[in-house]
């Protein structure tokens, strides 16, 4: 034991045998009180040992021990409280346990191999979404995706984080680096990236009205500032406010999701979405420029 | 439990049924067969949700925990050393899995007994005599002894369950926890100890003061 050096007894018994005699006995002999308290302090110190049986043990200590503990009331009040605790615990028993408790081990982990399985609920929008249309620096993109994930070891570095993390990084991924996918989504999740589909078509249409098309050299400020009219004018309509409202909030809520699910995919992926967002900007103002340049 | 062989001797045809070794259901998995995973889990997954429960109190937590342990497990199966224990390598991952989630709990504002003795404050569980044949049921004993082993600190609570629970031995929780065997032993006794001063309405005595 670790601290059996700190309390050193005044006397050591003469052998095992020694444990065995009885503290009013020990005093009979002459011996000083601290001397029997030491003693029962390293019976007690090899109680453990004692109660694991795992043949730490000598017998011939054993028997010493239990010698002692049958003459030596504290000491063999000690041996039974502890005898009785290591019982109740026992005692427990088995727990009952889920009965498709392997059937659902053996799903998820056919989900983590196969992020498209059946249960996985599709978004058709994805596939047809302008910002997914193949080119070059996609490719690219893909491919330095596919490295990212590789470096970071993929079965450890998703392990920790959250079911709900996890799938929306499936959905980016997919997004990313897929044109048709099917993802398993949270309803919540799903929900808030058709509002923020629509609030990026609003962009697009934007683009391609007069307004728009008198400033192709896409300005950010002014868009925000666009948007801030276009909020006062929805929010004095009491349902179309509150619709806004939930559109604006999906913007901010998607923001952090992206940020938050793509950081522990590597700044490769984060700057490819980035990518992608540049790319419908740039799509849009070749197409109103087109429309420009024919009228 | 796979069908081996089926031998037929003379007029007598014998079927033999031997449980595949957790090294050739290992191999197995690792050459894309996942039935023989299942294999496993089916094998493991009592005792790895028994931990689990033991560890978090709670049947919707163990169950997520046995599912993130096996999940972790297959993905991660290609570094298992495979004259290791499969057994003892879930269990080591399961035991980081719950003292993740128990720590995770605690700071998220959980108050625990633990906390409460931390701060001196008395535990609302006071010592008053209870002897066994006063509980109405055996199940209010198991419910006190149970909530005692769950108010044990993470490491305590640790040991004192594979120990007792999932009836490991000192040198298998050692190897288990990476701790040396005589920390795993000191753990046991502080547990013990502690759980007898909590449990002592069950036990019908009193607290000697130790």
């Amino acid at each position: 034991m670790e601290n059996r050096t700190e309390h050193t007894p005044e006397e050591e018994p003469q052998g095992w045998g020694a444990y065995a005699l009885p503290p009013s006995y020990s005093a009979e002999q002459g011996q000083s009180n601290s001397a029997q308290q030491g003693w029962c302090f390293r019976v007690r110190e090899m109680l453990p040992d004692l109660l694991e049986n795992d043949g730490a043990v000598q017998p011939d200590m054993s028997a010493a021990l239990h010698a002692h503990l049958a003459v030596c009331p504290a000491c063999g009040r000690e041996f039974e409280a502890l005898s009785r605790v290591i019982a109740l615990v026992e005692a427990l028993g088995p727990v009952e346990m889920p009965a498709d408790l392997s059937e659902a081990i053996m799903q998820r982990i056919r989900l983590q191999q196969n992020p498209q399985a059946p249960e996985a609920s599709s978004l058709p929008f994805v596939s047809s979404a302008s910002f997914a249309t193949a080119s070059a620096a996609e490719t690219d993109r893909r491919a330095e995706a596919r490295q990212t994930e590789t470096a970071q070891a993929p079965s450890t570095a998703r392990i920790g984080r959250s079911e709900k993390a996890d799938s929306i990084s499936k959905a980016i991924e997919s997004l990313v680096g897929r044109q048709a996918v099917q993802v398993d989504l949270p309803a919540e999740v799903w929900r808030r990236l058709v509002l923020a589909t629509l609030l990026a078509a609003i962009a697009v249409v934007w683009l391609l009205t007069p307004a728009g098309r008198a400033d192709l050299g896409i300005n950010v400020q002014e868009f925000g500032d666009w948007l801030g009219q276009v909020a006062q004018v929805l929010c004095s309509i009491p349902v179309l406010g509150a619709l806004f409202g939930a559109l604006v909030e999906s913007l901010g809520t998607i923001a952090n999701m992206l940020e938050s699910s793509f950081r522990p995919m590597g700044a490769g992926v984060v700057d490819g979405c980035l990518l992608d967002g540049l790319l419908a900007l740039v799509i849009c103002r070749h197409v109103a420029r087109r429309r420009v340049s024919r009228r | 439990m796979p069908l081996e062989s089926a031998r037929t001797k003379g007029e007598t045809r014998t079927i033999a049924l031997v449980e595949q070794p957790d090294a050739e259901l290992v191999r197995q998995t690792l050459r894309g067969d996942s039935a023989a995973y299942n294999g496993l889990v089916k094998r493991y997954q009592r005792q790895v949700y028994s931990l689990a429960y033991r560890m978090t109190g709670s049947p919707e937590d163990a169950s997520d925990l046995t599912q993130e342990t096996f999940v972790r497990a297959y993905t991660a199966l290609g570094s298992f050393r495979q004259d290791a224990s499969f057994l003892t390598w879930l269990y080591k991952i399961t035991s980081n899995l719950c003292i993740d989630q128990l720590r995770s709990r605690k700071a998220k504002g959980a108050l625990s007994l633990d906390v409460e003795l931390a701060e001196g404050r008395e535990p609302a569980e006071t010592c008053r005599s209870l002897a066994p044949e006063d509980a109405a049921v055996r199940g209010a004993v198991q419910e006190i002894v149970q909530r005692a082993v769950l108010n044990l600190p993470e490491k305590y609570r640790l040991v004192v369950v594979m120990r007792h629970l999932q009836d490991m031995s000192v040198d298998e929780i050692a190897r288990t926890l990476e701790l040396p065997t005589g920390t795993v032993k000191t753990h046991l006794f502080r547990a013990r100890d502690m759980l007898r001063e909590r449990l002592c309405p069950v036990l019908g005595m009193e607290t000697d003061g130790k």
